[in-house]
C-alpha cells in the first residue's frame, strides 16, 4: 500500500500517535468576530447567515467572551418577551457575553470532550490569539472523518461474508472453501476453516475470485473476473493500510470504499429482490 | 526533480555540467538581491540543481535558511528531495503545524523564524497578510517552484511578486516549465533569465530517435454498446459547466480503462456519501488531471437508470479487449520478463487495475503514482534497474526518472500535450543509456484517437520546438 505524500506533511510537526485539538482542524480557519458594541440584532443577523450558534466578542485581537444563542437564551426570561424589540435594536452583544473555557492545539482530544458537554463551543487560544472555535459538530465530523475508513471497511467485509453465503449455500460454502483454500491451508500446515466468520478478507476474496468456484458468484457479480477481482485487491490493500495504522489512505481510497460499499449493497438489494419474486412466486 | 535513478546519495552527488553551471552562476554573482527564473523542459533536474544549490551554499556560509514555495501537491516531495540531496530539514508549513507552532511560541514571536528551513504550498501563503511576516523571517535562499502558475494578476502572483521584492530575501530561484513564463517575471529587470535547451540535456546522445508506433485494438460488441451509451449519456447533458464537466469526465475514463470507467460512475451514483465527508483537499491524487473539479463536493445529477444500465452492460462483458492488446503488446516485446519497459496512464484508477492484471499474467511491476512515497518511489526504481520489469505510471508524477527503459506503452492519450511532454520528459532525460526510444499508442480502431493522436503530436513538437 502507498503512503500518501501528503501524510508526511500533515505530520512533520506532530509526529506521535495522539489526537489532538489540532487534528480537528487540517485547513486554514477563518473567524468571524464581532466587537462589544455590536447590536444583539445585527450579531444574530450574521450568524443566521451563517449558521452559528456564537460568535467571539473581540476587540483589538483580545476575546472578551462570545456571544451565542444560549447566552441571549439566558438573558431572555430576564427581559421579558415585550422587550425583545428593544433588546434587538438597543442592546449591545457586550452585555449579553458568556465566558467559554480555553484550550489550545496541542490539547488531547480525550480532554475537551467532558467540556463540550457542558459548553456548546471552546475557544482554541495561542500566545498569537484565537485560533479556531471548538464545536461538538467540529469534533463529531472529525471522528467520523477518521472512523469512516472502518465503518465502511466493516461494512463490506460483512456483505462480501453475505454474497457468499447467498450464492453457495450449505454443502457448496464447503466444496467452494475447500476449492479455494485448502492447497495453502494444508501447505501451511493449517486446518481448512469451515465458518465464513473465522476468515479473513484475503479469504474471502480467494473464495470469490477461485477459478473455479467462479461460475457460482459471476451471475451476481458480473462476468468479468478480472475487474471484480481488481476490485477486491484494492480494497485488501486498502483494508491493509487502514487496519495496521500505515498511513492515511488518499482521497482516492476513500472514493474506492463508498463506491464498493454501494456496489455491494447494490448487489444485496438484487439477491434480496430475487429472494422475493421467488418466494411469491 | 531528482534524477533518482541515476543520481548518487547526496554526499557524492553528481550534477550535469548545465546543472553545475547553474549552481555556480548561482552562487558566485555579485548581484544582492539576487533573482533567477530557471526555465527548463520537463526531466531537465531542476529540483536536484536546486537542492545541490543549497546544499552548496549551505557548506559555503555554515548553514542556510531555506523557504521552498511550491504546488499544494508537491510540498511533501520538496521537503523529502531538500533534505536526501539538500542536507536541509525543512518543515512542511501547513495549517495545522503553524497553528501548533503558535501554540508553542510567545506572543509576538514570529512562527516563521523558530523554524531552520521551510516548505510551504503557495495557496497556503497566499491568505492575506501572511507574506509580510514570512519575508520578515529573512531568508539566504528562496525557491518558487512552477512559477508560471503565479500569473501576474493572481494572488499568487501576488506571492511571487513579494518575494521578488523583498530584500530580506538574499537569493531566489523560480522555476518554469513554460519558457519565460510568467512574463513579468521574467521581463522583470531584476530577473536573471537562465533556459536550459533541450541540446543542453541531450548533448552526449545527439542521435537520439523516436519511434512512434500505433496499437490498434477492436472492442467487443458489448463495449460498442458501453460506448454507444455513454456516447448516448454524454450527447443529453445538459449544457451548464457542471453536467458538461461529468460528461466529459466519463468520457476520458471509459477511454483509458472499463476500470476507471466503472469506478468513476459508481462514484457519481455515490456522490451523496462523499458529500458530507470533510476530507481535506491535499489528500487529492495529484496524478488525476481532473483533481482540481472538486466531484466529491458538489452531488452531480446524472440519470441513475442510465448510470446501472451502462454497468449492467459493463459487468455482462468479460474480456477486456484493450487490455488483452496490451498485453498482447508486452508479451511480443517480452516487456515485464526479457526487457524493461513503462506503461503511462493519466489515471490512479487504470494504474492499479493494470498492475493487478499484469501482476497476475505473472509479469515484474512497479507502480508509481502520485501516492506513491518518495522511499517506494526509490525502491520501486531500484527494482526496475536490478530485475526487469514493467513500470506502470501516472503521467503526472513529477521528479521521477525512468530511465532505464526505452519501451514506452501510452495506455491513454492525454488531452494535454503538456502531459505527453512530460510523461516523454521522465523517459527521454538525462542519464539514459537509450537513443532509440519506441512509443506505443494503445488505440481503439473504430475510433478518432489516431486523429486526436496526430494533433497532440503536433502541439508537442510545436513545444518541444521551443525549447532547442
Amino acid at each position: 500500500m502507498e503512503k500518501n505524500l501528503a501524510q508526511t506533511a500533515a505530520t512533520n510537526m506532530n509526529d506521535n500517535p495522539f489526537h489532538d485539538v489540532g487534528s480537528v482542524f487540517p485547513g486554514e480557519v477563518s473567524i468571524v468576530s464581532v466587537t462589544p458594541q455590536t447590536r444583539v440584532g445585527d450579531a444574530l443577523k450574521m450568524m443566521l447567515e451563517k449558521r452559528f450558534s456564537q460568535i467571539p466578542v473581540m476587540e483589538n485581537g483580545e476575546v472578551h467572551g462570545v456571544f451565542s444563542l444560549w447566552s441571549l437564551a439566558q438573558h431572555l426570561p430576564i427581559s421579558g418577551a415585550s422587550k425583545v424589540q428593544n433588546l434587538l435594536e438597543d442592546m449591545e452583544v457586550g452585555e449579553l457575553m458568556e465566558q467559554l473555557p480555553k484550550v489550545t492545539v496541542k490539547d488531547s482530544i480525550h480532554s475537551i470532550l467532558n467540556q463540550l458537554e457542558r459548553h456548546e463551543a471552546l475557544l482554541v487560544d495561542s500566545p498569537h490569539g484565537l485560533q479556531a472555535i471548538a464545536t461538538s459538530s467540529d469534533v463529531l465530523r472529525y471522528f467520523y472523518r477518521v472512523a469512516r475508513p472502518f465503518i465502511l471497511l466493516q461494512e463490506i467485509e460483512l456483505a462480501l461474508r453475505n454474497l457468499i453465503e447467498i450464492c453457495a449455500p450449505g454443502e457448496k460454502l464447503i466444496e467452494c472453501i475447500n476449492r479455494a483454500l485448502a492447497k495453502s491451508c494444508q501447505a501451511r500446515g493449517w486446518t481448512v476453516p469451515t465458518d465464513l466468520k473465522e476468515m479473513s478478507f484475503e479469504d474471502y476474496r480467494t473464495i470469490l475470485t477461485c477459478t473455479t468456484n467462479w461460475p457460482l458468484f459471476e451471475g451476481l457479480l458480473g462476468h468479468n473476473r478480472d475487474l471484480v477481482s481488481a476490485k477486491l485487491e484494492r480494497l485488501r490493500e486498502i483494508r491493509n493500510a487502514v487496519f495496521h495504522f500505515r498511513t492515511d489512505i488518499s482521497l482516492l481510497d476513500h472514493q474506492t470504499l463508498a463506491t464498493s460499499r454501494e456496489w455491494l449493497l447494490g448487489k444485496l438489494k438484487r439477491t434480496a429482490n430475487i429472494g422475493k419474486e421467488q418466494s411469491h412466486a | 526533480m531528482p534524477d533518482m535513478t541515476s543520481q548518487p546519495p547526496s554526499s557524492t552527488m553528481s550534477l550535469r555540467p548545465h546543472q553545475q553551471e547553474f549552481v555556480n552562476q548561482a552562487v558566485n554573482s555579485p548581484a544582492v538581491p539576487n533573482r533567477f527564473l530557471l526555465s527548463a523542459p520537463p526531466g531537465a533536474g531542476k529540483t536536484v540543481t536546486l537542492a545541490a544549490l543549497a546544499k552548496t551554499l549551505k557548506e559555503k556560509r555554515g548553514s542556510l535558511r531555506c523557504l521552498c514555495i511550491a504546488p499544494a501537491q508537491l510540498v511533501p516531495q520538496w521537503q523529502e528531495q531538500l533534505s536526501n540531496f539538500g542536507g536541509l530539514e525543512a518543515v512542511a508549513m501547513n495549517p495545522p503545524t503553524y497553528r501548533r507552532l503558535q501554540a508553542e511560541s510567545g506572543a509576538g514571536v514570529n512562527v516563521w523564524k523558530t523554524v531552520p528551513s521551510a516548505v510551504a504550498s503557495i495557496d497556503f501563503l497566499k491568505m492575506l497578510g501572511r507574506m509580510a511576516e514570512v519575508l520578515e523571517a529573512g531568508w539566504d535562499l528562496v525557491l518558487l517552484d512552477e512559477a508560471h502558475l503565479s500569473t501576474d494578476s493572481s494572488q499568487r502572483g501576488d506571492v511571487a511578486e513579494d518575494v521578488w521584492d523583498s530584500l530580506s530575501v538574499k537569493l531566489a530561484v523560480a522555476t518554469t516549465q513554460l519558457l519565460n513564463e510568467p512574463a513579468w517575471l521574467a521581463h522583470d529587470p531584476r530577473t536573471t533569465n537562465v533556459q536550459w535547451k533541450l541540446s543542453d540535456l541531450l548533448a552526449s546522445r545527439e542521435k537520439t530517435q523516436r519511434h512512434v508506433h500505433n496499437v490498434f485494438y477492436t472492442p467487443t460488441e458489448a463495449e460498442r454498446q458501453i460506448l454507444s451509451r455513454v456516447n448516448q449519456l454524454v450527447g443529453l447533458a445538459n449544457k451548464d459547466s457542471q453536467s458538461q464537466f461529468v460528461a466529459r469526465l466519463l468520457s476520458r475514463r471509459l477511454s483509458s480503462s472499463l476500470y476507471a470507467f466503472e469506478q468513476t460512475l459508481r462514484q457519481l451514483l455515490t456522490n451523496e456519501i462523499l458529500a458530507v465527508v470533510d476530507l481535506p483537499d491535499w489528500t487529492q491524487d495529484d496524478a488525476e488531471d481532473e483533481a482540481d473539479d472538486p466531484v466529491h463536493k458538489n452531488p452531480l445529477n446524472i440519470d441513475r437508470n442510465a448510470g446501472e444500465q451502462i454497468i449492467g452492460l459493463l459487468e455482462a462483458e468479460p474480456q477486456d479487449s484493450k487490455w488483452e492488446c496490451c498485453f498482447q503488446l508486452l508479451n511480443r516485446l517480452g516487456i515485464g520478463t526479457a526487457i524493461s519497459g513503462i506503461i503511462f496512464t493519466d489515471y490512479a484508477d487504470t494504474a492499479e487495475y493494470l498492475s493487478f492484471l499484469a501482476k497476475n499474467r505473472g509479469l515484474n511491476i512497479v507502480l508509481i503514482t502520485g501516492t506513491t512515497s518518495y522511499e517506494e518511489r526509490r525502491s520501486g526504481l531500484d527494482k526496475a534497474r536490478e530485475t526487469k520489469s514493467l513500470l506502470i505510471a501516472t503521467g503526472a508524477v513529477e521528479g521521477v526518472n525512468y530511465s532505464c527503459t526505452n519501451q514506452i506503452i501510452h495506455y491513454d492519450i492525454p488531452r494535454n500535450p503538456r502531459t505527453l511532454e512530460q510523461r516523454i520528459g521522465r523517459v527521454e532525460r538525462v542519464g539514459n543509456q537509450f537513443h532509440i526510444f519506441d512509443h506505443y499508442y494503445i488505440l481503439n480502431d473504430e475510433s478518432a484517437a489516431d486523429k486526436v493522436l496526430t494533433e497532440l503530436m503536433v502541439k508537442m513538437q510545436a513545444i518541444e520546438q521551443a525549447w532547442k
